[in-house]
C-alpha cells in the first residue's frame, strides 16, 4: 500500500515510541538488577557456590590400662530412599526385586509389604523415607547392588548418611563405667566424663559448586583440618575386668540376685583395676550393665562399716581389741529395739564374753554396741565428727557424672534420733556408695593414706602420652600407725578364723569383712545385701576391693561371707597370678596401630575374593569381616586364630566355609 | 536494470556483518555457559560450544546458498514453501520426539531439527506473497480475517506441541500488517487486551470491572450529545467489562498450571524461589551479579553450575549479564536495535510490497525474539522459552533465523530486480 510520507511517517511513530518506552523499561530494568540490586544478588551468587562443608574429627579411642580397645567409633550408614527418583520404567520393573531385597535387610516387612509401601510412598509424593538404620559398610556395599538401588542416587533413589557408631569391642565389659556420651547431650562414664579429650574439633573445608551435585574442595580458601580426639587410657586391666565380670554374673545369677558390683582398686594409687556393675534387666529378663551401682548407689553398708566405727573408737583411746566386750544372750535392749547377733535365729544367742577383736571377727553387732556406744553415748558429737573429719559425708569427687551422696547423720540434725549412734556402730542409719566403702578399705591397706579412686590413667594422642593423671590424696593420714596396724590385724582375723574362713587361700593371705545388712528393714519383706570388703596380699596389700551383691534369693544364701566373700577370692587368686607386666602392656599398645593398618589390608583383600593370612588376629575382628563378605566362618577354640583350613591367597567364592583355630 | 555480475553484490554489508558478530558472540557465550574443564578447546565438537560452531558453519553455507539462488525463486514459492513447512508441522505432531515436555523435533540419530524454526520465515513469505497480489486494502474486513488466518495458521498447529513460546512469536506479524494498513485500532485493541489482562490478574477482577465501569459511565455523559462516540463507549466499556471477567475465567480454567505459576510470580501474588519461580530468580542472581563490568570471561559461577537452567538456549542472556555485567548487556542490546533498525531503512527502501512485508516480518519477528527472551531473563516478564536469535545454542534456530535473514538481504540485493 501506498500512503503519502507523512501520514505513514505518523503510523510509524505510533507503533515505534510504545516499543521505545519498552525497550526503555527493559534498560531501567537491567540498570536495577545489575547497579542497584547488584552487591546483593553478587552475596547470593557467593553463597550459592560456596559451602562450608565440616570435617568431623575422629572421636578418640578407650584403652584399658593393658592396652585392649575398649571404645572405638566406625562408620555406620541409615538408609533411605526417595521413592519419587526413578523414571516410572525403572520403578515398575525393579520395585519388586528391590522390595525382596529390602525385606531380607529389614524384616520388618514382607517382600510384599515392601513393595506395597514403595509404591505408597511414591504415589503420594514422598522424597525421603527411611529403610534401614545403622548398617556396617558392607552392608551398605551390598544394598548399592540391589535393583533400582544400583542405579544411584539420581536414578534410583538411593540415600545413605554417614554416622560415627561407638563401638565397645569387648562387648558390653564395663560398658557402665566406659558410658556413653549422646548427641542429645546424655552423658555417663569416662566418655561423659572425658568428652572433652575424647571429642576433638571438627574441621572446615570450603567446597565450591562445579556443577550440578559436584563439589570440589577449594585450595585458595583457609582450611581447618579436623583435629581427631585424643584417646582415653582407663585404669582398667582387660584380664581383671573379665573375671569381675564373669564372677559378678555367675554370682547373681546364682543367688538370683537382683543386681551387684563388683570394684578392685590399685592399693598405693587408687587406679580402679576393674569394675563392673549388673542388674537384672526386668525387660530382658537377663544380666546386663543397667547402671553404675558402685559408683551411683549409696546404701546401709551394714557390717563392712563396722571398721571405721572400731577406729574411731580406738584411736579416742576409749576401747582396745584386747578390750573384753560381752555380747551375752546375741540380744541388746536399746531404748525398747533389739540390737541382734545373726546367731541368734539359730538358737546359738551370742558369743559371751570376749575380746573386741573376736566380736569384730564374728562380726557381733552386740558386740560392737557394747564396746563402743556407752563411751559416746552422752557426747554422740565426738563419734560423729571423727567420721566427718575423714570426709566420710562427702562424695569422693569422681570425675565420672553421678557419685551417689553419702549419708551420716549427725545430732541435732534431721535423720537423728537416739538409736542413730548405737545403729551406726554395726553400719545402719548411715548410707555409703560401694565405692566410698571400698576407699575407707583401701586406705586402711594402704597405711592410712587416703586417696581418691580414678578410672583414667593418661590421655594419648598418637601413642604419645599427653596427660597423666597422678594420685590424689584425699587424706594423708585417716588415723595412726598403731590404728592401722590393730585394724588389719582384726581384719585379717575375720579370714583366719572369723566369718570368712571359707575363702582362705592357699596362694595368698587376704583381709576383709564380710557385711550381711537387711535393706528396707521397716518393711516386712527378706531384702538383704550381701558384701564383702579387704584388700590383698594382707602383709603387703596390692589391691582393694569390694563385692556388693544387692537382694540375693534369701532361700539360696544371703550372708556376706557366702554371697559376696568367693568373689573377692576369685579376683584375689586371679590378679595375683596374672598381673600384667609392663613389657605386655607397652606391646599390646604398639600393636594398636599396627592392627588398624592391616585389618584395613585384610578388608581389601576381601573385597577382591582373596583369602588372606588371618593367623594372628582376634576372632572377634575377623569373623564379622568374613562373613560380611559372604563366607561360613566355623571358628574352634578362643582367643586368636592359629590356623586356617583355606591357605593364603585362596579365591574364595560366597558361601565358602573356612574354619578357623584359635588358640 | 542490471544484471548481478557475484551473488555477493548489492548485499548490504552491515546486516551481514551484525550477523556474523552476533553469531560469533553467541558461541562465545555458549562455551563459557556450559564450559567443561575436561573439554577447554571452544573447537571440541562433542561439547555443546564445537556443536554451535558447526552450526555456525553450516549457517553460513545456508546463508551462500540463499544468496546464490535467483531472488524471483522466493516470491514464486512462497507458497509452496509454506506448505510444506506447515505438513512438517503436522507430522511433528504426530511422529516428533519428546524433548522436555514438547513434541516438537524430529530425531534423526544424535541430530534433531526442530520444524517450528522454519515456520517463522515460511510463514513471512505467504504473508508477502499474498500481500503483495491481493487487490484489496487491509482496511477491508475479509483482507484481515485472511491474512489473520495465514499469520496465525502455523501458530495454531504449533500449539499443541505444547510450545506457547513459540506460537507466541507469529504475533509478531501484526508489524507488517499495520505497515501495509492494518488501522491502528488493532494495535489499540491488542495493547488494551494485554493492558487489561495484567490488571485484571494484578486485582481483585470485580474491583477492575466497577472502576471500569465508572470510567464508562463518566466518559459516556461526557459524550453524551455525540451518539456515535456515546455508542462507541458504550460499547468498549461493555467489552472491556466482558474481557476482564473471561480472563479470570481464562486463568483460573483454561490455563496450564505451570503458566498460571509463572504470572503469579511474576506479579508478587506467589513467592517460591526454589519451585516455579527458580529460573527467573537465579537469572536475575545471574545478571545482577554482574555488575557494571562483569566478572569476566569464563569466571560466571551462576550460569556455568547450572544454577539457571536452559542456561546456554533460551538463558543464555544470563552469561552475557554475568561475565559482561550492564555494559556488555547494553553492546547485545544495541546491536540487535542496530541490526532491526537497519533491517526497518531496508525493508522502507525496497520497491516491492513483496519484500517490504517479508522485511517487516523479519524485523517483527525478531524483536519480538529479542524482547520477550531478554525481559523473561530480567524478570520483566513471565517465564516464555523462546532462544534469543543467533545467540542460543541449537542449530534448528540458529538455521531458521539465517534463513529468515538472509532470504530479506537476498530480496533487498535484489530490488532493483523486482517491482
Amino acid at each position: 500500500m501506498k500512503t503519502n510520507n507523512t501520514g505513514l511517517l505518523k503510523r510509524l511513530y505510533i507503533v515505534a515510541i510504545p516499543l521505545f518506552i519498552v525497550l526503555f523499561g527493559i534498560v531501567v530494568k537491567l540498570v536495577t538488577i545489575s547497579v542497584v540490586e547488584g552487591p546483593e544478588l553478587r552475596q547470593k551468587s557467593k553463597s550459592e557456590v560456596l559451602r562450608e562443608m565440616v570435617v568431623e574429627a575422629d572421636r578418640g579411642k578407650i584403652y584399658s590400662a593393658d592396652g585392649k580397645l575398649l571404645a572405638t567409633s566406625m562408620p555406620v550408614f541409615d538408609v533411605f530412599m526417595d521413592p519419587g527418583a526413578p523414571a516410572s520404567e525403572d520403578f515398575e520393573a525393579h520395585v519388586r526385586g528391590l522390595a525382596a531385597k529390602l525385606a531380607q535387610l529389614n524384616n520388618s516387612k514382607s517382600a510384599a509389604g515392601w513393595e506395597n509401601y514403595l509404591r505408597e510412598r511414591r504415589r503420594s509424593g514422598a522424597r525421603y523415607i527411611p529403610i534401614q538404620k545403622e548398617i556396617s559398610y558392607s552392608e551398605l556395599q551390598a544394598v548399592k547392588t540391589f535393583p533400582l538401588f544400583e542405579k544411584g542416587k539420581f536414578k534410583g533413589g538411593l540415600i545413605y548418611e554417614q554416622k560415627n557408631f561407638r563401638k565397645n569391642p569387648l562387648g558390653k565389659v564395663a560398658s557402665r563405667t566406659i558410658g556413653y556420651d549422646r548427641e542429645n547431650g546424655a552423658q555417663s562414664g569416662i566418655e561423659g566424663a572425658f568428652s572433652h579429650y575424647l571429642n576433638g574439633k571438627d574441621g572446615k573445608r570450603l567446597q565450591q559448586k562445579v556443577s550440578k551435585g559436584y563439589w570440589k574442595p577449594l585450595m585458595d580458601y583457609q582450611e581447618v583440618a579436623p583435629i581427631n580426639g585424643q584417646d582415653v587410657v582407663t585404669t582398667l586391666f582387660s584380664n581383671f575386668q573379665d573375671i569381675a565380670h564373669d564372677q559378678l554374673l555367675k554370682t547373681l545369677q546364682k543367688y538370683q540376685a537382683d543386681h551387684g558390683s563388683v570394684v578392685l582398686m590399685e592399693v598405693k594409687t587408687g587406679r580402679v583395676r576393674a569394675i563392673a556393675n549388673l542388674g537384672l534387666s526386668k525387660r530382658t529378663g537377663e544380666y546386663a550393665e543397667l547402671r553404675n551401682y558402685a559408683v551411683w548407689e549409696a546404701t546401709e553398708p551394714g557390717s563392712t562399716f563396722k571398721l571405721a566405727a572400731i577406729m574411731v573408737a580406738i584411736e579416742d583411746g576409749v576401747v582396745d581389741t584386747a578390750d573384753i566386750v560381752d555380747t551375752g544372750n546375741g540380744i541388746f535392749t536399746i531404748h525398747g529395739k533389739d540390737v541382734r547377733d545373726s546367731n541368734v535365729k539359730y538358737g546359738r544367742g551370742g558369743y559371751g564374753k570376749v575380746s573386741l577383736a573376736h566380736a569384730f571377727r564374728v562380726s557381733s553387732n552386740v558386740g560392737m554396741v557394747q564396746a563402743i556406744y556407752p563411751h559416746y553415748k552422752n557426747n554422740p558429737e565426738k563419734f560423729v565428727d571423727k567420721l566427718y573429719k575423714l570426709g566420710m559425708h562427702q562424695p569422693l569427687g569422681l570425675r565420672i557424672k553421678g557419685e551417689g551422696t553419702p549419708f551420716i547423720p549427725r545430732p541435732n540434725e534431721p535423720g537423728w534420733s537416739g538409736l542413730s549412734l548405737p545403729w551406726m556402730c554395726f553400719g545402719y542409719e548411715v548410707s555409703l556408695t560401694p565405692l566410698q566403702v571400698l576407699s575407707f578399705y583401701n586406705a586402711v591397706a594402704n597405711d592410712g593414706v587416703m586417696v581418691k579412686p580414678q578410672f583414667v590413667e593418661e590421655i594419648r594422642e598418637r601413642g604419645r602420652t599427653v596427660q597423666a593423671f597422678p594420685t590424689e590424696v584425699i587424706n594423708p593420714a585417716i588415723c595412726s600407725k598403731s590404728t592401722i596396724g590393730k585394724l588389719k590385724g582384726m581384719l585379717e582375723g575375720v579370714v583366719e578364723d572369723g566369718t570368712a574362713t571359707q575363702i582362705k587361700s592357699p596362694y595368698l593371705k587376704l583381709a576383709g569383712k564380710t557385711g550381711t545388712s537387711r535393706l528396707n528393714y521397716w518393711k516386712q519383706g527378706r531384702e538383704y545385701q550381701a558384701s564383702f570388703a579387704g584388700y590383698f596380699p594382707a602383709d603387703d596389700p596390692q589391691y582393694s576391693c569390694i563385692v556388693v551383691i544387692n537382694k540375693p534369693n534369701p532361700d539360696i544364701g544371703y550372708y556376706g561371707s557366702v554371697v559376696a566373700a568367693p568373689i573377692f577370692k576369685a579376683l584375689a587368686e586371679e590378679a595375683f597370678k596374672a598381673q600384667p607386666t609392663p613389657y605386655h602392656v607397652e606391646q599390646n599398645f604398639a600393636q594398636h596401630d599396627a592392627i588398624a593398618e592391616s585389618l584395613e589390608a585384610i578388608q581389601q583383600s576381601l573385597l577382591h575374593h582373596k583369602l588372606p593370612d588371618l593367623r594372628g588376629y582376634a576372632a572377634r575382628d575377623i569373623v564379622p569381616l568374613l562373613e560380611n563378605h559372604g563366607m561360613q566362618v566355623l571358628v574352634r577354640g578362643n582367643g586368636r586364630v592359629r590356623s586356617q583350613s583355606l591357605v593364603p591367597g585362596t579365591r574364595f567364592t560366597k558361601k565358602q566355609t573356612v574354619t578357623l583355630v584359635l588358640g | 536494470m542490471r544484471e548481478s555480475k557475484s551473488i555477493f553484490s548489492n548485499i548490504d554489508w552491515l546486516t551481514v556483518f551484525l550477523w556474523l558478530v552476533l553469531c560469533l558472540l553467541g558461541w562465545m557465550n555458549v562455551y563459557a555457559a556450559v564450559y567443561n574443564e575436561e573439554h577447554q578447546s571452544i573447537f571440541d565438537t562433542t561439547q555443546k560450544y564445537g556443536k554451535q560452531l558447526l552450526w555456525i558453519i553450516t549457517a553460513m553455507v545456508i546463508g551462500i546458498s540463499i544468496l546464490a539462488i535467483d531472488g524471483r525463486f522466493y516470491e514464486k514459492f512462497s507458497y509452496p514453501i509454506f506448505i510444506l513447512v506447515l505438513l512438517s508441522l503436522v507430522a511433528v505432531l504426530f511422529f516428533g520426539t519428546k524433548i522436555s515436555g514438547a513434541r516438537s523435533w524430529f530425531t534423526f540419530g544424535s541430530f534433531s531439527i526442530q520444524p517450528s524454526e522454519f515456520a517463522k520465515f515460511a510463514v513471512s513469505l505467504a504473508l508477502a506473497k499474498f500481500l503483495s497480489t491481493s487487490k484489496k486494502p487491509l482496511t477491508n474486513l475479509s483482507m484481515q480475517l485472511k491474512t489473520a488466518f495465514i499469520a496465525l495458521l502455523p501458530a495454531a498447529v504449533i500449539l499443541p506441541q505444547p510450545d506457547a513460546g513459540s506460537a507466541l512469536v507469529f504475533s509478531a506479524l501484526i508489524f507488517p500488517m499495520y505497515r501495509e494498513g492494518l488501522p491502528g485500532a488493532y494495535i489499540g485493541l491488542g495493547l488494551s487486551m494485554i493492558f487489561l489482562f495484567v490488571i485484571s490478574l494484578m486485582f481483585e477482577p470485580l474491583h477492575v470491572m466497577f472502576v471500569l465501569g465508572t470510567i464508562g459511565v463518566i466518559t459516556s455523559i461526557v459524550v453524551r450529545k455525540n451518539k456515535k462516540a456515546l455508542l462507541v463507549f458504550i460499547g468498549a466499556t461493555l467489552l472491556a467489562i466482558g474481557f476482564v471477567a473471561s480472563v479470570d475465567y481464562t486463568f483460573d480454567n483454561l490455563l496450564e498450571d505451570r503458566h498460571r505459576n509463572r504470572i503469579n510470580i511474576l506479579l508478587g501474588k506467589a513467592h517460591d524461589p526454589q519451585g516455579i519461580g527458580y529460573n527467573t530468580n537465579q537469572s536475575k542472581i545471574a545478571v545482577g551479579s554482574g555488575g557494571l563490568w562483569g566478572k569476566g570471561f569464563l569466571n560466571g559461577t551462576q550460569t556455568k553450575y547450572e544454577f539457571v537452567p536452559e542456561q546456554e538456549t533460551d538463558f543464555i542472556f544470563c552469561t552475557v549479564g554475568e561475565e559482561w555485567g550492564f555494559v556488555g548487556s547494553m553492546v547485545v542490546i544495541l546491536l540487535f536495535l542496530t541490526l532491526l533498525f537497519r533491517l526497518v531503512f531496508l525493508a522502507e527502501r525496497q520497491k516491492s510490497t513483496f519484500s517490504r512485508v517479508y522485511g517487516y516480518s523479519v524485523v517483527g519477528i525478531l524483536f519480538v525474539h529479542f524482547f520477550i527472551n531478554i525481559a523473561m531473563v530480567i524478570g520483566v516478564i513471565p517465564v516464555i522459552g523462546i532462544p534469543l536469535p543467533f545467540f542460543s545454542y541449537g542449530g534448528s534456530a540458529l538455521w531458521g533465523f539465517t534463513l529468515l535473514l538472509f532470504i530479506f538481504i537476498k530480496l533487498d540485493a535484489y530490488r532493483k530486480v523486482i517491482l
